[in-house]
């Protein structure tokens, strides 16, 4: 009752302010605003309940220089009583209310935003109208205090507010406004809860539930149910026990909302399954990998085991799949991989295991998305399949390091949250294990086997076994498998016996600073089981490139030749290239200035290996005709080393040209009997005139031909010293060539013919044994890095300069760190030979 | 003329800042077979005769008679190229890179590149590149600026945009390492000439 009254005098009151015009009492302009006031609501017969729309004129004044708002009509008063109200009230009942807290703050905001127009429109001009005269948040403080004093706002404990409307309502809040307000709340942002459980939300939730790429994620839609179903319970726990039909109406609301809610639900769980096949079918994931392990298992066992094999996909009882789509199969064959990939192979492993998850794509930024609001069967399977590819992968990194690799694959189970840091450590336990064990010297007659597995020191792989000599030296082993298709008619073992030919006859010329001997032999995979264990270095596998990519003439592969062959199998021991890498990018390598079996194998080939050979000559040739002749000084001229054969072809293509001079013969030349002399000379340029047996004879062929170099180019200056210096050697030179027109095929190694004479014929041919210079054809700290085996701190030069020569200016900034001795022949390769 | 400016787009879009190769390094040298874009044209550089299927032997900048046809490997070289990122990415966490990890045993041996990624056999990419290397072989090309050594192997005749420019006799003894069949022959800034 004493509510009712002072209801009453309440609207009383207000009504009669509303006739006085607070802008004449103060003679300012027009202060008033008008707003809109919107607020959509359940119809709740039972309860008070505020107006849904009015327009609202905003007026404010001061009293006693307080503020004071008002608003007309005052839309906070309640609606006219009803018959529910009353009997409400009578009854003394809990009070119950509509929480109109959203409308409020939308209509606070129009409010502001008044104010700010009526400023900037009004306030330069009407300094005596209030609305000019206080400050906006002074404005906003009176509007608030006067919402907040209204008697429906007083603060009751007693009351329960009911949402201003109940859920599977319509708002008639605009699209963007329902999707964005969705958004927030599965983003965990701010929202609003009657936009939340509208109609517009509903509706919108069930027509995207059937394509998951737009609609709302499982997660979400579960967390609204499980928001309705709390707000709901809580509403009818405090409403039930008294107000039935306020309560069934909740309840009615709440079920619609729930069923709604339940069948996107249903539709998304489908759409989501349809989504995974999808996804299944791009990521290529089988049902399972069972077949791809024994596939993989299969291919391990393989005696002799080939690294080629590993490369292609996996079979399973659903198709084949890279191995990479099936880690387990994987996991499963760790083991076995360990004990037979080396480190070249385990490398090729994870080279490829990268590209497939690459191709795979567990990290797929949309997968990723779709997984973030899907937790479908699929994305919690390939949560699990990423985890163990991670795994796999750092394992395989882990068995690069050799046996304690292994150990660690092994052991450290756990070490999965950070698998690159527990690598990292792996990495720091082995360097230190390995020094301590790699740099022990050998003993007489002791073996160990140096293995590619970190490629350390230099960065290169070596697999081969050393056995220390009595006489100082050091038996060398290594392991090859030629892998081939029978190219150009050279099989595998065809080509396998030539390299062991090749090695075995080179060998003896390999010599360390001391003379010590290495003494090297290649093996088949055959030869090499039948040696104990403990001297057994793994296999090297090499192929001999197909006829796929070449021309149909492929002698040139074919007749690969001895120093080519060196250099290679000296690669197996861990020797760098030497050569200039410009070209290829290495433009970090260090190339010295000395010629090296890694650099230039021919020339180094020249000076350290006595060569035996057979120049026929065809009957009636000219080379027959000069020596079955009686003319000595002739013969000797003939044979001759002439300045092709000794000088560089691509310095002279780069910076020499020739032109051939008017033919002459051999009576005129013979009080000047030499196959090249100097013309002109200076600084940067020479001028030089060959001399040569003819095809026909007694015919001499001559050429004159120039070389220069730029003011400035010093790597041209360097190499125009060093032609100078070979047309000197060739003019003083008495080492034999073979003659032009004859014929000869690869020079056998070392000295076939015993015999002091320059040269020998035959009858029908040429005979002559080539000279060494050096005492040795790989130089010093050659010696000493195989030797070494995987110590660092041996040959520790050699290996530091080694490291480069792999490696580019443009991701080393410019070599930064490169030791400046790599420049220096005597420091980086302890040359012996001048 | 519309076309004419279509075909030209389309030309100048393949292999937009890509550049695929196939090539081998030794002491003796470099061999190359290279398509890159360069300045809107795609450019074929051929340094060396070592890959061709049949006897040609030019060396230099060629242009392709038939430029539509490099359209269609385009796709598939930007996906390879997308793979060789990603892998690489991975490897990155585990200190090292793609490159990194290539054989050190089969240093001479030939290899594939797409930008900085080299490729070679063992990869899983490799025949999918020998493929793409076989297609574009096929693709008849026209010799811009460069050399070639005549059918009767006697002299060298010099080009600058697709014009003779000079001549120059072959002289084997000079321009070869050996003075005998099958020989490696330099052919002045150009490349080298593996002849029979």
């Amino acid at each position: 009752m004493k509510t009712l009254i002072l209801f009453v005098i309440l609207t009383f009151a207000s009504s009669a302010m509303a006739q006085i015009n607070i802008g004449q009492i103060f003679g300012g302009g027009n202060s008033n605003l008008k707003i809109d006031w919107s607020c959509q609501q359940q119809n709740y017969p039972e309860i008070k309940q505020l107006r849904n729309s009015a327009n609202v004129k905003i007026e404010a004044k001061l009293k006693n220089g307080e503020l004071e708002i008002s608003f007309k009509p005052n839309i906070f008063q309640v609606q006219p009583i009803s018959l529910e109200f009353v009997t409400g009230v009578i009854s003394n009942q809990k009070e119950i209310g509509v929480d109109y807290s959203d409308c409020i703050e939308q209509f606070e905001k129009s409010y502001k935003q008044a104010i700010s127009t009526y400023k900037n429109q009004n306030c330069a001009s009407s300094a005596n109208n209030v609305f000019c005269q206080r400050t906006s948040e002074d404005l906003l403080d009176g509007f608030k205090r006067q919402i907040r004093s209204e008697k429906y706002f007083v603060e009751n404990l007693d009351r329960v507010n009911l949402p201003r409307l109940l859920p599977n309502q319509k708002t008639g809040s605009s699209p963007k406004e329902i999707q964005d307000n969705l958004n927030n709340f599965c983003s965990q942002k701010s929202f609003s809860k009657i936009n939340l459980y509208s109609s517009e939300t509903l509706q919108l939730i069930l027509n995207n539930s059937t394509d998951v790429r737009i609609g709302v994620s499982q997660d979400c839609m579960k967390r609204i149910q499980s928001e309705l179903e709390k707000d709901s319970n809580a509403l009818i726990g405090l409403v039930c026990e008294k107000q039935i039909s306020l309560c069934n109406k909740i309840k009615e609301a709440n079920i619609q909302g729930q069923q709604i809610l339940a069948k996107s639900l249903e539709n998304s769980v489908a759409a989501t399954e349809k989504e995974d096949e999808r996804w299944a079918k791009i990521l290529m994931i089988p049902q399972d990998d069972k077949g791809g392990s024994n596939d993989l298992k299969e291919r391990l066992n393989k005696d002799p085991f080939q690294c080629s094999q590993l490369g292609s996909s996996l079979k399973t009882e659903t198709g084949y799949y890279p191995m990479s789509a099936l880690p387990s199969s994987l996991a499963e064959n760790m083991q076995k991989l360990s004990e037979v990939a080396d480190g070249e192979c385990l490398r090729t492993v994870i080279q490829n295991y990268a590209l497939g998850l690459a191709y795979v794509g567990f990290d797929r930024e949309e997968f990723q998305k779709y997984c973030q609001e899907n937790s479908s069967k699929l994305c919690k399977e390939m949560e699990e399949r990423k985890k163990l590819s991670d795994k796999n992968l750092r394992d395989l990194f882990a068995l690069t390091y050799g046996d304690l690799g292994k150990r660690f694959v092994t052991e450290c189970d756990d070490c999965l949250d950070s698998p690159a840091k527990s690598l990292q450590q792996l990495i720091n336990k082995v360097k230190e294990a390995k020094e301590a064990v790699t740099c022990i010297d050998l003993k007489v007659g002791e073996a160990k086997v140096v293995s590619s597995f970190d490629g350390a020191p230099a960065g290169l792989s070596g697999n081969y076994s050393l056995k220390k000599r009595a006489d100082g030296g050091f038996d060398v082993k290594v392991g090859m498998n030629v892998v081939s298709d029978g190219a150009f008619g050279v099989s595998a073992d065809e080509m396998l016996q030539r390299v062991q030919k090749c090695i075995s006859e080179v060998t003896p010329y390999m010599k360390g600073a001391n003379g010590n001997i290495l003494n090297l032999q290649v093996l088949s995979g055959k030869e090499l089981s039948q040696i104990p264990a403990s001297e057994r270095p793994r296999l090297n596998n090499i192929s001999i490139q197909g006829p796929n990519t070449r021309s149909n003439s492929g002698s040139y592969e074919a007749n690969v030749d001895c120093p080519t062959i060196t250099h290679e199998v000296l690669h197996l021991l861990g020797l760098c290239d030497e050569y200039d890498g410009t070209g290829d990018g290495y433009t970090c390598r260090a190339a010295p200035k000395v010629a090296s079996i890694m650099s230039s194998q021919n020339a180094a080939f020249e000076k350290a290996v006595p060569k035996t050979f057979n120049c026929e000559c065809k009957v009636g040739s000219t080379c027959r005709k000069i020596m079955e002749g009686q003319d000595e000084a002739h013969k000797n001229f003939y044979m001759m080393a002439n300045i092709y054969s000794t000088t560089d072809y691509k310095f002279r293509n780069q910076y020499c040209n020739d032109k051939e001079l008017p033919q002459t013969t051999w009576s005129a030349i013979a009080q000047n009997p030499y196959t090249v002399y100097e013309k002109t000379s200076s600084e940067n340029d020479i001028t030089i005139v060959t001399q040569n047996s003819g095809d026909i004879y007694p015919a001499i062929e001559r050429s004159e031909f120039k070389c220069k170099c730029a003011t400035g180019d010093n790597k041209c200056q360097t190499q125009l010293n060093e032609f100078k210096a070979q047309v000197a050697a060739t003019i003083k030179t008495t080492t034999p060539y073979c003659p032009s027109g004859s014929n000869w095929t690869q020079p056998q190694i070392g000295n076939k013919l015993n015999s002091e004479s320059p040269y020998k014929w035959t009858g029908s041919s040429v005979q002559f044994v080539t000279k060494p210079e050096w005492p040795s054809l790989i130089h010093a700290n050659h010696f000493e890095r195989i030797a070494g085996g995987a110590c660092a701190s041996k040959a520790s030069k050699y290996n530091e300069c080694a490291k480069w020569a792999y490696r580019g200016k443009e991701n080393t900034n410019n070599c930064s760190g490169k030791p400046l001795y790599c420049e220096d022949d005597q420091e980086f390769l302890g040359v012996s030979a001048k | 003329m519309k076309y004419l400016i279509l075909t030209c787009l389309i030309t100048a879009n393949a292999f937009a800042g890509l550049k695929f190769s196939f090539e081998r390094s030794t002491p003796s040298g470099s061999d190359r077979f290279e398509i890159e874009n360069k300045s809107s044209e795609v450019i074929i550089h051929k340094t060396s005769n070592w890959f061709d299927k049949k006897e040609d032997l030019r060396l230099g900048d060629f242009k392709s008679q038939n430029p539509s046809s490099l359209k269609s490997v385009q796709a598939e070289l930007e996906q390879i190229e997308e793979q060789l990122k990603k892998a690489n990415d991975k490897l990155t966490a585990y200190g090292t890179t793609f490159n990194d990890l290539n054989s050190k045993s089969s240093l001479h041996s030939p290899y594939f590149k797409v930008n900085d990624f080299k490729v070679q056999k063992g990869s899983t990419l490799y025949p999918k590149l020998e493929q793409i290397f076989t297609k574009l072989q096929q693709t008849p090309l026209t010799l811009v600026n460069g050399v070639e050594l005549d059918s009767t192997k006697k002299n060298y005749i010099f080009y600058e945009n697709s014009k003779e420019t000079g001549r120059e006799p072959f002289n084997v003894r000079f321009f070869c390492e050996q003075p005998r069949f099958p020989t490696r022959c330099m052919a002045r800034k150009w490349g080298t000439l593996y002849l029979e």
